[in-house]
């Protein structure tokens, strides 16, 4: 098997992709009216300090040239900018707020795939039942509301009707933080043996991760549902059935196996967009993650952190959407052909 | 199949048992108490239980970022953490008077240029040092080094000088009647504490960044609270500083939590688990009366200097006519606004001064506008638009994190619209709104702004309002030119209070008659407090300290934890 050509074609598209994406943003950044110093100095700031902080973030300089600068320092080192929001790098802002977002992703992409999963062998398994007819308005739930409204819901449940679970933020009064390691406050609490740490951070997961997992548990419940229905019909099932082969093995070794193909793609992308579907979610619950910084970017038209933003999430999007192709071309050796063909 | 189902339906139960588990281990605050709610500072009664410093903390959610630079905070939330952390040379009370503090008392020159001040002895910074003339110096050289913030209050400072380690001299480039007023937001960092963590190279030369990154963190500053942790764009916790000059009350609260503003259920859960002290000003009247169902939960309604205003852009049609600027002024139903059950600012008052009534210089015989349908028909006959007001519509922006306001823009459409003006209305966030501020032509028609003054005096209102200077600021979105820059001139310039005031009034009642702005009302904030176990002085005033941050003052409020248990 032979992946190498592949992967590098699909490289290759993604940095053109993320080429196109980088002046893309950068251009309708800096379009909507407004000066960006001005706005960041405050109402009376004197135009000498303005006329300093546009020549440090290179305002005063055509669209095209200021550009220039900001891809070479961000391909030489890195540099996505200063934030006018946070008044630091924005590569520090982000080194500080992406490994909450990714924590809470996780948490939330663990929910997805595991209920998503379950609920959808369930629903296959005892298919034109009430038990599917249940499942299905679950599901056509999930995807319908929009995972703020989860959040509230759960906020209201259990956080104020029957308080068992935090709110707000990411640690609670008195809890200590444990030393950074890898910036995600739940994994540096394991890692360091901080258990009161940890169990404490994870309860502060559970509300907006369960939220933000909501759309895509739903969606993979509907797909591997059906997905398997269409299996159960196939005719190598018949056989197998018809060979005396245990049920046990053909549910696990080739109806549920085969039948998760197509959710795994949605998956994959599904958790690639939590990333993006997070910023309402970590606004609720005032939680300090890259998405809420995002959002408060674009409201105070801080330039810099919005590209940064922007860059960072189409760059997990893509690496996300390479790793599916790869397991799929993998899993599925007729798509790596068909696209060679192509 | 069956017992592989089995197993699925137990990993369910196993998952659902587990939340049972997490929801026995969680702390459980009761979201009920059975405390009544005070309206005096609550009484403290003995108790065997030993607290933690933990347990005297106060949280208060606010809009976000936070700056705690006072060189680079500007905004509301900016000043309660630098009025809580740094000391000003003069404090600012809730009756809105000036009181020594860092300067115990000062002198000012006959032709009112030169004032000495001299400072009061042995002041602790956070770091340990003495407070001492070259540090106050050494502030002012930073502000006009950096510029930003509040700088532009001290720009009329020509020069600074130590005469010996606790006086100081100001030198001003003009007599400027309220100065003592602006030395309320002068607050004074250690030069030591600064110089010791600054950043080089920098913008300021050889000051390298004048510890700007630093400071986003860290405190430089004597006041009370020093800063214990900040983490950027999620909170600030400000501990006790035991050697304050000023003293400690044992009940004062140890730490001081501001935290970035979450959803309206968010705060709901927070002040009903007694999470929350107290709320922010911007949410919906509908949020505060649900909070105010919760026992043990008050909610504060005093005048903090803010007027909700309509400022009309005058050099671009169809608002250059000054008879249809005052048509729209008689179209606003001012009483409805303010109205205690149906209003959207419930107990503020209408205005009847470019300036609310709690701000020294406010003269309460001014005429303004009333709500008069006939009068409004009458001035835009008046007007070059008369023929067909319905052909030049009315561009009006108002800010989507103050949802409220909307409600005012769409009582302005509904009633204009009778007299045939046409007023188009567009939400958009305030960083979008102070970008279309800063040229004539990205200026909307109207306006939506909450104004505060930027020191506690009428002038600071009338100068950021109509002075050529502040033209295409938030402030000032009239371009109008410089026709009010003499006169503001003249008012501020004296240095006799009494005519100052009277010179104020005079104005006042001058920009009245213009209607370069709608002021609509005095606004009544609003904030959510908990009362069972805590106290805030601004809960029992109808008025608190013009300026922002000072009704905010962590040192004054206390907390009983033993209540809190109850």
């Amino acid at each position: 098997m032979n992946l190498g050509p592949f992967i590098l074609r699909r490289l290759a598209l993604a940095v053109l992709v993320l080429f196109g994406l980088s002046m893309l943003i950068f251009v309708i950044a800096r379009v909507i009216p407004g000066d960006p110093a001005r706005m960041a100095l405050g109402p009376r700031a004197p135009e000498y300090a303005i006329e300093s902080l546009r020549k440090q973030m290179n305002l005063d300089k055509p669209i095209y040239e200021q550009y220039y600068f900001w891809l070479r320092d961000f391909v030489t080192k890195g540099d996505l900018g200063f934030s006018l929001l946070t008044r630091r790098p924005v590569m520090e802002d982000i080194k500080e707020f992406l490994p909450a977002t990714l924590e809470l992703v996780i948490v939330s992409a663990i929910f997805m795939a595991t209920f998503g999963i379950l609920l959808g062998v369930l629903a296959a398994r005892f298919r034109d039942t009430w038990i599917d007819s249940l499942f299905r308005v679950i599901a056509y739930l999930g995807i319908a509301t929009p995972s703020f409204v989860w959040l509230v819901l759960f906020i209201l449940l259990f956080g104020y009707v029957w308080p068992i679970l935090p709110a707000v933020g990411r640690v609670s009064k008195g809890i200590p933080l444990p030393p950074h390691i890898t910036g995600m406050v739940t994994l540096d609490a394991l890692l360091t043996g901080n258990w009161r740490t940890f169990w404490d951070t994870f309860l502060h997961l559970i509300m907006p991760g369960i939220a933000l997992a909501m759309g895509g548990l739903s969606q993979a419940a509907r797909i591997t549902r059906s997905s398997m229905t269409d299996h159960m019909d196939k005719e190598y099932i018949t056989l197998l059935t018809a060979y005396g082969v245990p049920g046990k093995i053909i549910f696990m070794k080739y109806l549920l196996k085969n039948s998760l193909i197509p959710t795994v793609s949605i998956l994959a992308l599904d958790i690639a967009a939590l990333f993006a579907n997070a910023f309402i979610v970590e606004m609720v619950v005032s939680y300090p993650g890259l998405s809420n910084y995002g959002m408060k970017a674009i409201l105070n038209k801080d330039l810099n952190a919005i590209v940064g933003v922007i860059m960072v999430l189409g760059i997990i999007y893509t690496s996300v959407t390479i790793i599916i192709d790869i397991i799929v071309a993998y899993l599925d050796p007729r798509i790596r052909l068909v696209k060679r063909a192509s | 199949m069956k017992k592989f189902l089995k197993r699925l339906f137990a990993g369910v139960v196993y998952a659902v048992l587990g939340l049972l588990l997490v929801s026995c281990a969680a702390p459980q605050p009761s979201p009920t108490s059975t405390s009544s709610p005070s309206s005096s500072p609550v009484e403290s009664t003995p108790s065997a239980t030993s607290f933690k410093p933990e347990d005297y903390m106060i949280s208060l959610e606010e809009d976000w970022p936070t700056y705690s630079d006072p060189a680079v905070g500007t905004d509301f939330s900016d000043m309660i953490a630098v009025t809580n952390v740094n000391d000003a040379l003069v404090f600012l009370t809730n009756d809105n008077t000036i009181k020594p503090w860092l300067a115990e008392k000062w002198e000012m020159s006959p032709d009112g240029k030169v004032w000495t001040i001299y400072l009061r002895k042995g002041v602790k910074f956070h770091n340990g040092e003495t407070l001492k003339a070259s540090d106050v110096v050494f502030s002012l050289k930073r502000h006009h080094a950096i510029g930003e913030g509040l700088s532009f209050l001290f720009i009329n400072i020509e020069d600074a000088k130590a005469i010996d380690d606790y006086t100081v001299q100001f030198t001003l480039k003009e007599p400027f009647g309220p100065f003592l007023q602006t030395l309320v937001r002068f607050y004074v960092l250690s030069e030591k504490e600064v110089m010791s963590h600054i950043k080089t190279p920098g913008p300021y030369g050889e000051y390298g960044d004048y510890a700007k990154e630093w400071l986003l963190t860290h405190d430089a500053g004597c006041g009370p609270y020093k800063i214990k942790e900040a983490k950027m764009e999620e909170y600030i916790l400000m501990e006790k500083f035991d050697d304050w000059w000023g003293g400690w009350d044992p009940n004062a609260p140890v730490y001081f939590k501001m935290f970035s503003q979450p959803d309206a259920s968010t705060i709901r859960t927070l002040i009903a688990n007694r999470q929350l002290e107290i709320t922010d000003e911007w949410q919906a009247v509908e949020t505060y009366n649900a909070l105010e169902q919760i026992p043990g939960v008050k909610i504060a309604r005093y005048t903090v200097g803010h007027n909700m205003t309509l400022k009309l852009h005058c050099s671009k049609p169809p608002t250059d006519d000054v008879h249809f600027r005052r048509a729209l002024a008689y179209c606003l139903d001012y009483n409805a606004l303010v109205d205690s059950k149906t209003g959207v600012a419930p107990g503020s008052i209408p205005s009847v001064n470019p300036v609310p009534r709690n701000v020294p210089g406010f003269d309460p015989n001014l005429k303004q506008y009333t709500f008069d349908l006939e009068k409004a028909k009458e001035e835009l006959a008046q007007s070059k638009y008369a023929d067909n007001p319905g052909a030049y519509p009315v561009t009006y922006y108002f800010a989507q994190e103050v949802p409220w306001t909307e409600k005012i823009a769409l009582m302005l459409q509904a009633n204009a619209a009778k007299i045939g003006i046409k007023i188009e209305v567009t939400r958009m966030p305030f960083g979008s709104m102070i970008a279309a501020t800063q040229s004539p032509d990205t200026t909307p028609n109207i306006f939506s702004e909450i104004n505060a003054p930027y020191f506690p005096e009428a002038g600071s209102q009338i100068q950021s309002g109509f002075h050529s200077s502040c033209q295409g600021t938030v402030n000032n979105t009239h371009w109008s030119g410089d026709i009010w820059d003499k006169k503001i001139e003249d008012a501020l310039s004296t240095l006799d209070e009494k005519e100052r005031f009277a010179k104020y009034s005079k104005l006042m009642q001058e920009l009245n008659d213009y209607c370069g702005t709608i002021y609509v009302f005095d606004q009544v904030e609003l904030r959510a407090v908990q009362t069972g176990y805590f106290y805030w002085p601004g809960v029992d005033l109808d008025s608190v300290a013009c300026c922002a941050g000072y009704p905010l003052y962590a040192h004054d409020m206390r907390i009983y934890p033993e209540k809190k248990l109850k």
